[in-house]
């Protein structure tokens, strides 16, 4: 007996302009929220080394 | 000579052409569900050679089929049209085969790629040879691209893609938090450095580099979401 698989493809390119719409969204979002982090974290260690120094 | 039900084109990449003589009139999740048993066809013209003819008899529908080069026409008839009245159109299959070979042949089309958008026109042309020849009537074909939307999104739902919302798999994921914890080992040791050889205090700004990264590794991780792809049109789930 020969079987036969559709193997749907887990890797694939987005045509759908909603689809696409949301996922640009998204993407900026978490790049706003890197930004937004990365910034308080640099801010939060150099006030620790101000406050290291200081004391 | 009454007209043809569904005329399919399907390639080792997906379905380039479809037309369904109701289309309109039913909701699109059909049609699509349709498509999806057409795909399942094309294993039975995979036993096919070049330009044999078979006839199939599924359900209430009889499909009479033959293979080009790269692709298989497939016209479809239902049950008002008996397995009989398909098979005189042997003649049209052959020629519309060969139609289709000889386009492919000229403008060196890649009718693999579903994605392809070059196919879109000589589709369209296709579908007025089909008129033409008189097989099928009417502007119900089914718009190419919007079928590959459409069809997307039931392979989208199917391996696990959600606009935007998840992006990647398990393997993808984990790629994204080593990138993050990568990006935050580089910013503790440079800021360990800092410390180290008393530098300036002003250089810990540099930090906020890598820790950038580290916040997008770690978000993307978490998110189940990866940027690069969002902006590139891609997911991989895997």
């Amino acid at each position: 007996m020969t079987e036969n698989y559709i193997q749907l493809p887990k890797k694939g390119k987005i045509q759908d302009e909603y689809s696409l719409q949301k996922d640009r969204r998204k993407a900026y979002q978490i790049f706003l929220y890197s930004a937004i982090g990365s910034v308080v974290l640099t801010a939060l260690m150099y006030t620790i080394t101000l406050f290291n120094f200081s004391s | 000579m009454p007209q043809i039900d569904e005329v399919e084109v399907i390639s080792a990449g997906g379905i380039p052409f479809y037309y369904h003589s109701n289309t309109g009139r039913e909701q699109d999740d059909a049609y699509l569900l349709q498509a999806s048993f057409i795909t399942a066809l094309s294993q039975f013209a995979e036993e096919l050679n070049n330009g044999e003819i078979k006839l199939i008899s599924m359900e209430k529908k009889h499909y009479l089929m033959t293979k080009g080069n790269k692709f298989t026409v497939i016209f479809t008839s239902y049950d008002h049209q008996g397995p009989e009245e398909l098979i005189a159109y042997q003649p049209n299959i052959v020629e519309v085969k060969d139609y289709l070979d000889d386009k492919i042949v000229q403008l060196n089309l890649d009718i693999n790629n579903p994605n392809n958008r070059e196919i879109d026109k000589p589709m369209q042309d296709f579908d007025a040879y089909l008129k033409h020849k008189e097989l099928i009537e009417g502007e119900n074909r089914y718009s190419n691209q919007k079928f590959r939307e459409d069809f997307d999104r039931i392979i989208f739902r199917s391996v696990g893609y959600e606009p935007g919302k998840c992006n990647i798999g398990r393997a993808e994921r984990m790629k994204r938090l080593s990138f993050g914890l990568t990006g935050f080992i580089i910013s503790a040791l440079l800021y360990a450095m800092i410390l180290l050889f008393s530098l300036p205090t002003p250089l810990i700004a540099i930090l906020i580099v890598p820790n950038f990264f580290g916040f997008l590794g770690i978000f993307q991780y978490f998110y189940r979401f990866c940027t690069t792809n969002a902006l590139s049109q891609q997911y991989d789930m895997n």
